[in-house]
Formats: structure tokens, sequence, C-alpha cells
């Protein structure tokens, strides 16, 4: 589902995020990406949706190779991926519902499909009967669950998430988790940037560890270390 | 598709909602500089027309003077009959005092104090020379020959006139023309600079809009219609300007002449404009406003997508 091959990352012609990293994903997998802060974690998640293009390598998703991909198939690439932020990034000045739909309208889905498929995920991550409230009428796990209902709405291959519970109190993040690992179990992929230890030994999943843009660690069933 | 048109329309709107200050700017410097360009195109063609008359019927005009003699003035009209005898002169047409002083009350009848200070004496005697050919040397020659009879004041040919007015629409085209392009370039600019302003402000739902896979022609089209929509109110205003200033010119110009003999030979009624060409010049006006509003929403869009 996602390969990395020997990829190097130059910010700004000098600052090197990520040096010569190399991975394979397979299609469902839940996998950590652990590391101080600076580590290049955020990075690997930016060149998997291609908001970036490395300097060196290739990045495979979906059996296409998207640093050759055409600028007009970057859309498509994207709606197979949902991304998930420590800050939300919600729509403030929309309600919960909008905010879900925003992502379905924006790429064209006709109103019924909208309709259709808003309350039933809204209800998949536990906000049925808030709709109508606006994000700052809601707590921060709240938030988060609406965060992850609209990148979840279209049904990605792939989830991405940045440190998704890193603004959350511990059992708050819980329920945040339990989400991610109920849509993993629908098949799909899951590729979380953090640095909560507990999360990740309580998980026992695939890690892949960073220090300074080098993967040093990469384990199956890990711990944070 | 409906919804995207829906769509594209609701946030189009509320940009010019949310922006109506530097919307009306841009509205207004478009406007402007469309109506300089449409009062240019109309300079143009009313000076088109007006030199077209006069070197259709080239002529020349034998000024008499105020105290020349019956004799004077009977040689001067016969010599000009010998010479329409002789094919060189296709009409000739005299116009005594007395027409001349009526002709003369009529075009300013409206200003009593400059009727009541000339009578009919003062006024010069003058022959309207049409000569058959259109060779200046042929006329100039013909010029010649009555410029040193005795009694006559002078001979004016047009073609001075032709010179100097082609000179002056030159220089007023000149002017125009690059007083509505620096304008309109203007006009661009602010379109610009209200449809960046714009993707600036919704930058956060812009950076959503991209992660969750909207093509950056579904981002860009309501920001663009945004300015497309400026461009065409601004040539909207113009066009009712230019329509509305080209009905007081004419209404003038048709009061001004109304009563007068031979107004067809008037230079003043041909620079009024027909409304066919006006049209003519809103449609152009529209093109100019689409594509400021267009072009300028277009290189917004397009560097805020890019970086
Ligand atoms: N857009 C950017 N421009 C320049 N440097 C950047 C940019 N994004 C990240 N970096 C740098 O790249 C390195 C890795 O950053 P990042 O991938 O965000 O790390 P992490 O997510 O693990 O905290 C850091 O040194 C960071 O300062
Ligand atoms: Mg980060």
């Amino acid at each position: 589902m996602i390969r990395l091959e020997n990829v190097t990352k130059i910010y700004d012609g000098d600052v090197t995020a990520l040096r010569d990293a190399s991975f394979d994903i397979p299609k469902g997998e839940f996998i950590f990406l652990v590391g101080p802060s600076g580590s290049g974690k955020s990075t690997i998640l930016r060149l998997l949706n291609r908001q970036y293009k490395p300097e060196r390598g290739d990045v495979w998703v979906a059996g296409k190779n998207i640093n050759r991909m055409r600028e007009g198939d970057v859309p498509k690439l994207r709606r197979q991926i949902g991304n998930i932020f420590q800050d939300y990034k919600l729509l403030l000045n929309k309600t919960v519902f909008e905010n879900v739909a925003y992502a379905l309208e924006v790429i064209g889905q006709p109103r019924h499909v909208i309709r259709q498929q808003v309350p039933q995920v809204l209800d998949l991550v536990g906000l049925a009967g808030k709709e109508d409230r606006f994000p700052n009428q809601l707590s921060g796990g709240e938030q988060q669950r609406v965060s992850v209902a609209r990148a979840f709405v279209n049904r990605p291959l792939i989830l991405l998430a940045d440190e998704p519970t890193g603004n959350l109190d511990p059992a708050t993040g819980e329920g945040i988790m339990k989400l991610l690992e109920a849509i993993n179990k629908t098949g799909t992929t899951i590729v979380m940037a953090t640095h909560d230890q507990m999360i990740v030994n309580s998980m026992r999943k695939r890690v892949v560890q960073l220090d300074r843009g080098v993967i040093v660690r990469d384990q199956t069933r890990g711990v944070y270390e | 598709m409906l919804s995207r048109v829906g769509y594209a329309l609701r946030e189009t709107w509320q940009g010019f909602q949310r922006n109506w200050t530097l919307t009306a700017a841009s509205v207004l410097t478009a406007a402007v500089s469309l109506l300089l360009a449409g009062m240019s195109f109309f300079i143009q063609k009313a000076f088109d027309q007006v030199l077209q008359q006069w070197s259709n019927n080239v002529q020349f005009v034998v000024f008499m003077k105020p105290d020349a003699t019956t004799d004077q003035i009977e040689a001067v009209k016969s010599a000009l009959a010998d010479q329409q005898a002789s094919g060189v002169v296709r009409a000739a047409l005299y116009s005594g005092k007395d027409e001349s002083y009526e002709e003369f009350k009529r075009l300013f009848s409206t200003n009593p104090t400059v009727t009541d200070q000339l009578t009919a004496e003062e006024m010069p005697t003058q022959f309207k020379v049409a000569p058959a050919s259109n060779d200046s040397a042929v006329i100039n020659n013909l010029i010649a020959q009555f410029r040193g009879r005795p009694g006559v004041l002078d001979v004016r040919s047009p073609a001075e006139y032709v010179k100097v007015i082609s000179k002056l629409s030159g220089f007023i085209r000149w002017v125009t023309t690059a007083l509505w392009i620096v304008l309109l370039g203007t006009a661009v600019g602010l379109i610009w600079n209200t449809i960046r302003t714009a993707m600036f402000a919704r930058r956060r739902e812009i950076e959503v809009m991209k992660l969750v896979g909207a093509t950056n022609w579904f981002i860009r089209i309501p920001f663009m219609l945004e300015g497309l929509i400026q461009g065409l109110i601004g040539s909207a205003v113009a066009s009712v300007s230019l329509v509305g200033l080209n009905v007081v010119w004419t209404g003038r110009i048709k009061s001004v002449t109304a009563g007068l003999a031979n107004v067809k030979d008037l230079a003043l009624v041909h620079f009024i404009v027909g409304g066919g060409y006006v049209g003519s010049i809103v449609v152009r006006l529209i093109v100019l406003g689409a594509l400021a509003g267009a072009v300028g929403a277009g290189i917004a869009a397009s560097r805020f997508l890019d970086v």
C-alpha cells in the first residue's frame, strides 16, 4: 500500500529532515512513527499525501509512484487518503455537519450522497445529536472526532494521523485510539505519528522510530522504547 | 454538476459580502477605466467620420474681402464658371452677404450678444468650390489661381484643416488610449489584490479543500468568478454611463444644428456616433471588463495555489 525507497527530504536546501528512509507498509496495517520532536515524523506524512516531493528516492502509494505523478492526478491521490491533525484543522464558521459534509462537497459529491454519508459517519464517531454545534461548542476530544469523521467520510484507503492525541488528556486520547482501531479493522491502512509512549506501548503495533531524520528501528508489535 | 454550480455561486456571493470595500474599489476603477476606453473608441469614431466626410468632398472656399466690389465678385464668379465648363471644377456654390449672415445668425441663435455685434454688411462673401479631381497638385494650382485675384481675401483649403484635425485626433487617441490602458492595468491589479486578500482570509478552507482532494479548478473557480463579476459590473457601469453621455451629446448637437440648411455638410453632425457603433463599443467594454476580472483573479488564484 505504501513504500518508501531510499527517500531523502531536504528543506530550503540545508535542513535534511529525512535521510535515506525505506519501509514498506502492507494494506490494512496500523503503524506508529515515533521519535522526538523534529525527527521527521510529519515530514514522512507530508511526503505520503504529496504536500512535498523528496529530493531523492521514490514514494509509492496505492501502487503509484507519487513523485512522478502529474499535478492533475494529485487530487485523485488525496481522495484515497484521510488526514487527522493535532490541531484538528476544523472550519470554525461551519457546524459539525457542515465540516464533514464539506469534504464531500468539495470533491463534487451530490447532495443525496452527502445527506446519507455524513450522519452515518457522525454516528460512527459518536457525535450523533451534535450535528448543529460549532467547533468551539465542543470539547477537544469531540473536535478530534469531527476531524476523524471528516477524514473517514469518503472511506479512504489510508488514514494519516499526525499526533492526533497531542492536545488531549489520556482518557480522551484513548477514546480516539479506539476509534482509529475500529477504522483500521475496516481495512484502512493507518500511519500515525506520535510521541505518546503510553498509547504506543498499550497497542503493540508496528513501530518505526526516527532520530534526526534517520530510521533507527522498525519493529513489529513494538513499544515506544 | 448542479451542486458544483450552486457551490461556486454561493462562495462567490459570500466573497462579495466579506470584502465589499475592496470589491467596490476594484469595480469603480474598472468602471472608470472602461468608461475612458469607451470614450476613446467613441472619439476615434467621431473624428474618423468627420475626416471621412471631408476627404470625400474635397473643396476649398474663396473668401472675398468685405469691401470687394460687385465687379470683382462677378469676375471670380465667371472665372469659376469657366473652370466648371472646362471640367476642372465640379461645382461652385455662391454664398452672398445675406446668406452668410443668415447662416451665422442660426449658428449663434442662442447667443444674441454675438449676433448683435455683426451686421450683414460685415459678413464676407464666399464661394465654396468642389474640384473635379482630388489630386492635390491640381487643387493647389487652382487655389493659387484664385488667391491672387483682386477682391479675394484668402482661399482656404480643408486639406489644412484635415491635417490639423487628424493630428489632433491622433493626439487625443494616443492620450486616451494610454490612459485607459494604464487604468485598466490598475483595475487588474486591484482585482488581483482583492482576490488575493479573499484567498488569504480563507486559507484554512483552502488547505482543507486541498487535503481532501478538491481540484485546483474547483478551488479557483469561485474566486475567478468573483473577479470576473467585478470586471463585468465595472463594464456595466461604464456602458450605462457611456450610453447616457452619448444621448446627451447627440441631443446637444441636434439642438444646435436644428433648422440649419445643408445640415449634412456640417462637420458637427458627423461627430454624432450612431447607436449601432455605441452597441459595438459596449460589447468591447464587456469583453475588456470580463478579461480584466478573469486575468486579475486568475493570476491571484494560481499564484496562491502554487505555494
Ligand atoms: N516546511 C519546512 N521548512 C523548513 N524546515 C522544515 C519544514 N518542516 C519541517 N522542517 C524541519 O524538518 C525537520 C523535521 O521536522 P518534522 O518532520 O516536522 O518533525 P516532527 O514531525 O518529527 O516533529 C525539523 O528540523 C524541522 O524544523
Ligand atoms: Mg510533527
